[in-house]
């Protein structure tokens, strides 16, 4: 049971760092070419500060759920690193229930503000916003959903069935 | 919920372990819960938002992928045999061999932590090999990879310019004689020891053709913040296009020039590029919230207050400023401390007479020297775990450069044409 889900944890993730590399990717090739279009050939698009500002907000949000995967998120961790075994695993719980707790106020308030931001279009590429806002829900759902599944590790590691 | 029960329980929760960016989130959402407004709690997503949808800041995942592009294709080691040709056989030669080339790659990277761990690996065990202490070793590593934070481009100086509204190309101009007195006075320390410590003198082999690929592979280093500030100056791009521009730049050198890097590694950077962007805005996003509840609190208000009797004596501002932000880089990422205390701290400088690009300097120069400090600071804590030596002995060993990054503050601080004469020299300040 937690081997299938570990794949299917581990297939998301690769899925999310694939689709952060398109966005960083396509972030640097937009303005890239604003640049070069606009001192080479006399002209600017407007929509192109907007567009990078929009990707790179989903990159972070997206980025941050798999630093949770891969509990890679910059901490003080003399605490954690001089524990090991059960108690470390107590004291990651410690870490890990407050910040499943603020995620899921963050996805409850984030999602009433998308809501309320889908009849405002941005200014240059007349999207909703909502669809920018979006990105915080979206990351702070898998950031749960990652976090849940540090969360069974640890239990399984109290309750001895993983070294 | 009172700022004391708001700062206890950010420490007691940056004790624990909670990753940074988090505790940012849970302390201002435990703020927010308990401010009898139920709607404040609404501010959370929006503050955060607002904290990383800033054009300027953009820039810094351009910058942290470019210095990806540059260490994938190894420019630290090519940098690292062409210093060594340069200054290896003076006595103490491959500890200025270090700093020397820590001072030429901080010129295409944005960051003072992240090059530590490609640094220290090389250089630590080549010292090692030669006869010099690891202590010792250890510590040039750590101090030299300061340096970074400040030549430009650096990605501090980018979240300093984005809280503050300063100037982009004035701070990249201001940073210049601070990181280059910075780089003397550490290379001063290190000679300083080497030759009271009699450290080893080795015969380098120097070839012609060596040194005519080490200039190049130098030119190539030391060309990119030129550009960038030369860009920016003269209104070709903006900082953020500046950043876009170095990532095609550092494309075509690693992949045409130095064929060092192979376009199937691409992948793998931009994954790491993307990692480090979200694990750095993650914080920027958490300590615009934290910033918020700093507002409400008018905490800026309440320090020049506080300090309201010094605050017309620069010197004692400047002592007080070196100790706060040197016990904050200790513990905490420098860009939490300048998204948060660089505006606490703004109106107590001005009164004693600092500009803001010169708080900037300032302030960022003394995050870092907090990094290398113990018992505590980050970046000794990440040497220590690439040298494996006790915190204990590295401690020691680095306290003259503590001291050394300590006389730059003071300078940086009470010298204003340290940090304003170049910006002014080219009309970017008044």
């Amino acid at each position: 049971m937690y081997a299938v889900f570990r794949h299917v944890i581990d297939l998301l993730d690769r899925f999310l760092i694939a689709v952060c590399c398109v966005l960083l990717s396509v972030m640097t090739a937009v303005i890239v070419m604003l640049v070069f279009t606009r001192n080479f050939m006399g002209f600017s698009y407007p929509w192109s500060e907007e567009i990078t500002r929009f990707l790179m907000i989903w990159l972070v949000f997206l980025g941050a759920a798999v630093l949770v995967r891969r509990d890679d998120h910059i901490a003080f961790d003399l605490l954690p690193k001089a524990l090991s075994g059960a108690r470390r695993s107590v004291v990651k719980l410690l870490i890990r229930l407050p910040i499943l707790a603020m995620l899921g106020l963050l996805i409850q308030q984030s999602v009433i503000i998308t809501e309320t931001r889908g009849g405002i279009t941005s200014p240059a590429l007349g999207v909703p916003l909502s669809w920018v806002y979006a990105a915080i829900p979206t990351g702070a759902i898998l950031m749960a959903l990652f976090l849940l599944f540090r969360i069974w590790g640890d239990i399984r590691i109290l309750t001895g069935r993983e070294a | 919920m009172s700022i004391v029960e708001f700062v206890a329980l950010f420490l007691f929760l940056v004790a624990l372990g909670v990753p940074i960016a988090f505790v940012t989130l849970i302390s201002s959402a435990v703020y927010f819960l308990f401010s009898g407004n139920p709607l404040f709690l609404r501010m959370l997503p929006e503050k955060m938002m607002n904290g990383i949808d800033v054009f300027v800041i953009m820039a810094i995942p351009f910058f942290l992928l470019t210095g990806e592009i540059m260490n994938r294709a190894k420019l630290t080691d090519r940098l690292f045999v062409f210093c060594n040709m340069l200054i290896g056989r003076v006595r103490g030669g491959l500890a200025q061999v270090n700093v020397l080339a820590s001072v030429m790659f901080s010129g295409v990277t944005g960051v003072a932590l992240g090059d530590v761990a490609a640094l220290g690996k090389m250089f630590i065990p080549a010292m090692v090999r030669q006869g010099y202490d690891t202590s010792f070793t250890a510590a040039v590593t750590a101090a030299s990879s300061l340096i970074g934070a400040i030549i430009p481009p650096s990605t501090m100086i980018i979240l300093y310019c984005a809280v503050m509204s300063v100037s982009v190309g004035a701070m990249f101009m201001a940073a210049i004689l601070p990181g280059i007195l910075l780089s003397v006075v550490m290379m001063g320390t290190v000679q300083f020891l080497a030759w009271k410590r009699r450290y080893p003198k080795v015969e380098v082999e120097v070839t012609v053709r060596g040194l005519g690929i080490g200039f190049r592979d130098a030119f190539f280093a030391i060309f990119m913040p030129i550009i960038i500030i030369r860009g920016i100056i003269a209104g070709w791009f903006t900082p953020t296009e500046a950043a876009a521009v170095t990532v095609v730049y550092s494309l075509v050198v690693s992949l045409l020039f130095l064929k060092t890097l192979r376009l199937r590694d691409l992948p793998s950077i931009l994954a790491t590029a993307s990692l480090d962007t979200a694990r750095l805005f993650l914080i920027i996003a958490g300590a615009a919230a934290v910033s918020w509840v700093f507002a409400i609190e008018q905490i800026p208000a309440v320090v020049s207050e506080l300090f309201a009797d010094v605050a017309g004596s620069q010197v004692t501002v400047v002592a007080i400023l070196i100790l706060f932000f040197l016990f904050l880089g200790l513990w905490l990422d420098p860009s939490i401390s300048i998204i948060l205390f660089a505006p606490v701290v703004l109106p107590l400088a001005l009164k004693a007479g600092l500009h803001p690009v010169q708080l900037g300097i300032f302030i960022i120069v003394n995050c870092v020297v907090g990094t290398i400090t113990p018992p505590i600071g980050n970046i000794l804590f990440a040497v220590s775990n690439i040298a494996r030596i006790g915190i204990g002995s590295l401690g020691w060993a680095i306290v003259p450069f503590i001291g050394a990054g300590i006389v730059v503050l003071v300078l940086i601080g009470l010298w204003p044409d340290l940090t304003l004469a170049l910006p002014r020299a080219v009309g970017l300040l008044r």
